[in-house]
């Protein structure tokens, strides 16, 4: 059995949460300047937590993704002192429980994807405490926004491993949240203590499911097209920031470095791109991806083929942020449209 | 379809299709609504792609540098703030006028969300000098609020006129809270037609002073504060950096204070139309010595 609650409404749910963050780092989407983040509740102006439920429920990703609360743009990991001649190294770690309000489907997705390269052999403990701490409460996306490609990717009411589902009843302006994880019967049990109630029913999203593209299709299509004159193109075009990728909510490529003042340091790990020249050259000088073309292709071939051939997925879920964002308007679409095939006449 | 579309897609067919140029560098519908973005064009049949309108923002000229350009024979579509750039790279020896073949375009404004961008409302050259260029391209569609005088810079900039008035601490705070957001995605250098140092300083590897961390307050400061200084006296007023932030900050308070501020001590400077050298890259020696009373001079 898999248990409903509901709270009579967003603002009830909101204030359980919050009586719930001496225990738990909640965050929540809102906007800053009007710029689209999720941000702890407990440091919102009473203006950003208005934002909160329409971002919550809103069929559309906001700008930032969950990512940075499980892998964070810039982590230290370890410190060191140099004291009396001695060189003493700590391991700082403090992951808390953390409950992500308003996640969306996709965001599950992407970090399902991360999950295959981070938690699989050998496992990246810092990503692991931080997934195993957070609770994902998950939005059920009703239509697509602007600029989702969700059900191309498959994603679309994917939420396999959200710990709640969340849906609002329009009807009663009742939120409704179905605990499907041992996390998220836990926290489901905690928000009954809060005032929230059993509900017999669960809404269950209204979206039409659309066929997903075939990720071995798209890989083969992929790959007959590496040599077609379209990638110096693009390249032209690509001016070779790293907006695309840091905004992703499935790269996860990163860098060690240290940092060092006189007597103490840290090693911390902080987002790398694929679309910068350094990211690939080496101690001596030799870069394996000297120009841009080759920097493009990169980024569309692991998400399209290469990601595929190791993991078995297609590593994009359609969420539209590179598309967006690109200040050239580079998105997935202007590669999948170009590929041929039946994804041409999408 | 506007008559400088129309004219721009006909001189593109005949450049390419006498073999004048490898490739024409202009603008096409993007696939959002209100997007256009940078083409490039190397078949006749082609130029109908190209258009221009209030939403070619791109700073095209900045292409030039890149490595992908190098061997080949230009046309670049170019509005009057791109045309400064590119006077300022061939000022700078960064590329020669007769490597490539300018198309002059007179420039509507450009939008800047829902309206019209400041740097736009102040800018008094929308279009090239006729002899500047090869071929100049007129008859925009001009808007009600860029007919007449362009504004002064304290009624186009007004936010600066609001930093200007808060106190320090609250002024602080402003640039923390947006500083704060800043990924390093390096999207504003990449995009900014005056950034075209071949080494920039934050690319270089190990440097003591820089550091990659992205959650490091300091280091966000020192990357602006650097790049406000590089670019204050040599912006073109483009306003791409701000543009193209996925963050929304609003680098173009900086440098645009900045630039007012130089103003004041150097008098009057527009990059890219002034000769060179800019105020900030050399030193005369009548100038005002800020550093002699710390007995630096
Ligand atoms: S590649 Fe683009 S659309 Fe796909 S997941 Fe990443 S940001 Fe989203
Ligand atoms: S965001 Fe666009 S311009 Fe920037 S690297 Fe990605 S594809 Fe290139
Ligand atoms: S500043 Fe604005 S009005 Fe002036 S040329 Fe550039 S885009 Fe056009
Ligand atoms: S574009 Fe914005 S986020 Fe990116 S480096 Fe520049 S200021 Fe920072
Ligand atoms: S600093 Fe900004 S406004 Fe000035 S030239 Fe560069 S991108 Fe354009």
């Amino acid at each position: 059995m898999k248990p409903v609650i509901a709270a009579k409404s967003f603002e009830q749910l909101l204030k359980a949460l919050h009586q719930l963050s001496s225990k738990y780092l909640v965050v929540a989407p809102t906007t800053e300047d009007g710029v689209e983040h999720y941000r702890p509740i407990t440091q919102m102006s009473e203006e950003q937590k208005s934002q909160v439920e329409r971002l919550s429920l809103r069929n559309q990703p906001p700008l930032g993704s969950v990512k940075p609360f499980l892998f964070p743009d810039s982590e230290i990991y370890i410190e060191f002192t140099k004291k009396d001649g001695k060189l003493d190294v700590q391991t700082p770690r403090a992951s808390v429980p953390q409950i992500i309000l308003g996640a969306k489907p996709c965001d599950v997705v992407s970090l399902e994807l991360i999950d295959k390269v981070f938690l699989e052999d050998p496992v990246d403990g810092l990503y692991q405490e931080k997934r195993d701490n957070t609770v994902l409460i998950v939005n059920q996306c009703d239509e697509m926004g602007a600029n989702c490609r969700c059900d191309d990717f498959g994603v679309q009411r994917s939420t396999g491993s959200a710990d709640l589902l969340m849906s609002k009843d329009e009807s009663s302006g009742k939120i409704l949240l179905k605990a499907q994880s041992e996390k998220g019967n836990i926290l489901a049990e905690e928000l009954l203590k809060e005032g929230m109630e059993e509900n017999p029913v669960f809404r269950e999203p209204k979206v039409p499911v659309k066929e997903a593209l075939e990720s071995e299709k798209i890989q083969q299509a992929m790959d007959d097209f590496f040599e077609s004159p379209f990638w110096e193109e693009l390249a032209m075009r690509c001016i070779g920031c790293a907006t695309c990728t840091f905004y992703c909510p499935t790269c996860h490529c990163y860098d060690i470095r240290d940092f060092q003042r006189k007597e103490q340091g840290a090693r911390y790990r902080t987002w790398d791109s694929c679309m910068f020249p350094d990211y690939t050259r080496m101690a001596g000088g030799h870069n394996p991806r000297p120009t841009r073309k080759d920097r493009v292709q990169n980024r569309f071939y692991h998400k399209l083929s290469y990601f595929v051939k190791n993991e078995g997925a297609l590593g994009c879920v359609g969420c539209g942020r590179c598309g967006e964002k690109c200040p050239v308007g580079i998105s997935m679409d202007t590669v999948l449209n170009r590929i041929g095939g039946e994804v041409n006449d999408k | 379809m506007c008559k400088i579309t129309e004219e721009l897609q006909q001189i593109a067919a005949e450049l390419l299709k006498e073999g004048k140029v490898d490739l024409v560098l202009g603008y096409t519908k993007g696939e959002q609504e209100e997007q256009s973005v940078p083409c490039i064009v190397t078949q006749p049949e082609d130029a109908s792609k190209l258009i221009f309108d209030e939403y070619s923002e791109k700073a095209l000229s900045k292409y030039l540098l890149e490595e992908s350009f190098q061997d080949k024979k230009v046309a670049i579509v170019l509005k009057g703030c791109d045309q400064r750039a590119f006077k300022l790279m061939q000022d700078e020896s960064r590329l020669g006028r007769e490597d490539v073949y300018l198309i002059g375009v007179e420039c509507p404004g450009m939008k800047w969300g829902e309206d019209l961008s400041p740097f736009c409302l102040h800018c008094d050259y929308r279009t090239p000098a006729k002899e500047d260029v090869d071929s100049l391209l007129t008859g925009a569609d001009i808007p009600e609020a860029m007919q007449g005088e362009p504004l002064d810079h304290e009624d186009s900039f007004t936010d600066i006129n609001r930093l200007e008035k808060m106190s320090k601490e609250e002024r602080f705070e402003f640039w923390k809270r947006q500083l704060n957001r800043c990924k390093r995605c390096y999207t504003c250098r990449n995009a900014c037609p005056v950034c075209t140092c071949r080494v920039c300083v934050f690319d270089r590897e190990n440097p003591d002073y820089i550091d990659r961390a992205k959650d490091q307050m300091a280091q966000h400061q020192f990357y602006h504060v650097i790049r406000a200084f590089h670019v204050s006296d040599r912006c073109v007023s483009c306003g791409e950096c701000a543009r193209v932030c996925p963050e929304g900050i609003p680098l173009h308070l900086l440098n645009q204070k900045l630039l007012r501020e130089l103003d004041k001590f150097y008098g009057e400077y527009q990059a890219g139309i002034d000769e060179v050298p800019t105020p900030l890259s050399h030193a005369n020696a009548d100038e005002p010595d800020f550093f002699g009373k710390e007995g630096k001079a």
